[in-house]
């Protein structure tokens, strides 16, 4: 068979794999988590590299009449495409991710809160994420800065401090949380009750929850 | 047809047919993997995916994809110099439709060096795939044990602290520090509380019916100075389903003050709890015992 009617064929084979690929692309664009789609983007770029690769090696004018089969004389065709796609797919998911930054970092934060058992409960501050749980304030802060390094983000050292006032603790973190690429800071403020070396006695209702305010830190 | 047939050795078409040997076992590991994917059918289509056999089945897998890479590794040993011109050297299907190609000359023998590297990087992947996939499980796992135990001890009147201020040896890293100051639930006294928390944790859970029962441990608690508790190391549930992990498992309270008998539990921590406004501690550390605290 004619060699450029096999390469054709293949291009379009490998055509179809690449668009089969293209909404699992999207999709795990478009999903709200922290982290950048390298897998994919990686998988989507070398199929369809190749598949343009082929497709160019195919029809590219050549003196002899038809293309040579061997892998030197094909490796700019598929090279070039496939660095391409991967470039210019990194910039623009990078851009999607910076543009769609708030909604990434909450959700990440919100997982990673929830593995460690704290639940979200309303803000009284608009565009604040607040979480609260029935525990101690230096647990609440032990909790959060494992959720905070869990979401992978980064924590500034030493920055978990613990003011005791009574029988309440208040504290104040400031973190990063990751968006694709992107750290972006964050303000984290906590407070709670005081449980281990209390002075004064212990409610017989529940404790008020030990809170924590997540707010965008100016940068 | 039959002119194609006789006319395939052209100078158009494969020169070479693939290394006799490496090819073989190519055709071995293959049918190897068609038979495996055919019980694996089988096994699915007479059992839930949820059901026992599912453990070995996950047993299986890593011999699964080795013999994947093995099959790899054959088929590039028995093609390696002709990948770079395609139809350099006859496909298995070309060889299997047109038996007069099996006459042309083998591909040239590697040497033994390269052919090693051939095998090896395929099962190098695989064995890097299952690292990754086993990384950090360990600590994902603790985590939930943790919070596991720490929910079902919720439930029965606990509070979660941090273990920061617990006296030095009582507790370690990785402990999960409970306190209560109300009374328990259904009015039970503290002994029958942690008992019924030490039950509820060594549940085993399956995809058949309810939860089954271990049989009840018989954990001693003793009073003195004050104060009731005991130490004890215990198999608790892990996350997953069947497995069972020691735990040291120490809880003192001065709620119920009774007559003395015998030494004290854990006096460190007695003398402790006694300037607390909460009157329990349950501490779960994982390990079979923690150093400071004397056992029972």
């Amino acid at each position: 068979m004619n060699p450029r009617r096999q390469m054709l064929i293949s291009a379009a084979l490998m055509g179809a794999a690449g668009a089969l690929q293209l909404p699992g692309l999207l999709r795990d664009v478009q999903r709200p988590a922290a982290d950048f789609p390298w897998f994919s983007l990686i998988g989507a770029a070398l199929i369809l590299g190749a598949a343009i690769g082929t497709l160019l090696h195919a029809l590219w004018p050549v003196r002899g009449g038809r293309p040579v089969r061997d892998w030197r004389a094909s490796l700019p065709f598929h090279l070039l495409p496939t660095l391409a796609l991967l470039l210019g797919g990194g910039l623009l998911i990078d851009r999607w991710q910076v543009q769609n930054s708030d909604q990434l970092t909450r959700t990440a934060f919100d997982r990673a809160v929830r593995d460690v058992e704290l639940r979200p409960v309303p803000c009284p501050r608009a565009g604040a994420q607040c979480v609260g749980a029935n525990v101690d304030a230096p647990l609440l802060a032990e909790l959060l800065q494992s959720a905070v390094t869990a979401a992978g983000g980064r924590v500034e050292v030493g920055t978990f401090s613990q003011t005791r006032q009574g029988d309440r603790v208040m504290g104040e973190a400031r973190v990063t949380l990751r968006a694709g690429l992107r750290q972006v800071p964050f303000t984290l403020r906590y407070d709670g009750p005081v449980i281990v070396g209390r002075a004064e006695p212990l409610p017989d209702a529940a404790l008020p929850l030990a809170q924590a305010t997540l707010e965008r830190a100016d940068d | 047809m039959t002119e194609r047939t006789a006319s395939h050795i052209q100078p158009d078409g494969p020169q070479f047919r693939p290394r006799p040997g490496p090819m073989r076992l190519t055709l071995l590991l293959q049918a190897l993997f068609l038979l495996g994917m055919l019980t694996g059918l089988a096994v699915l289509m007479v059992s839930s995916p949820l059901s026992r056999l599912s453990d070995r089945v996950i047993e299986v897998f890593p011999w699964w994809f080795l013999l994947q890479a093995l099959s790899f590794g054959a088929y590039a040993h028995a093609y390696w110099g002709a990948f770079g011109t395609l139809g350099k050297a006859a496909a298995p299907m070309q060889l299997w439709r047109h038996p007069e190609l099996r006459t042309l000359p083998a591909l040239p023998p590697l040497p033994l060096w390269r052919a090693a590297l051939l095998y090896a990087v395929p099962v190098a992947l695989v064995g890097g795939m299952f690292a990754w996939g086993s990384r950090d499980l360990g600590v994902q796992v603790a985590r939930y044990t943790t919070n596991g135990q720490w929910t079902s001890a919720a439930r029965l009147g606990f509070t979660r602290v941090s273990c920061r201020d617990f006296p030095a040896g009582s507790v370690q890293p990785d402990s999960l520090c409970l306190v209560a100051w109300q009374d328990f639930p259904q009015g039970r006294s503290f002994a029958d509380t942690v008992r019924a928390w030490v039950q509820d944790e060594r549940l085993t859970f399956t995809d058949a019916g309810q939860p089954i029962e271990a049989p009840a441990l018989n954990l001693p608690f003793r009073q003195a100075g004050g104060v009731t508790g005991g130490q004890w190391t215990v198999p608790l549930r892990r996350v997953t389903e069947d497995d069972v992990q020691p735990f040291t498992v120490t809880a003192v309270s001065r709620r119920d003050p009774v007559p003395a008998s015998g030494a004290a539990p854990a006096p460190e921590l007695a003398s402790w709890l006694r300037g607390q406004v909460f009157h329990s501690v349950l501490i779960v550390t994982p390990g079979a015992s923690s150093p400071g605290v004397t056992a029972p």
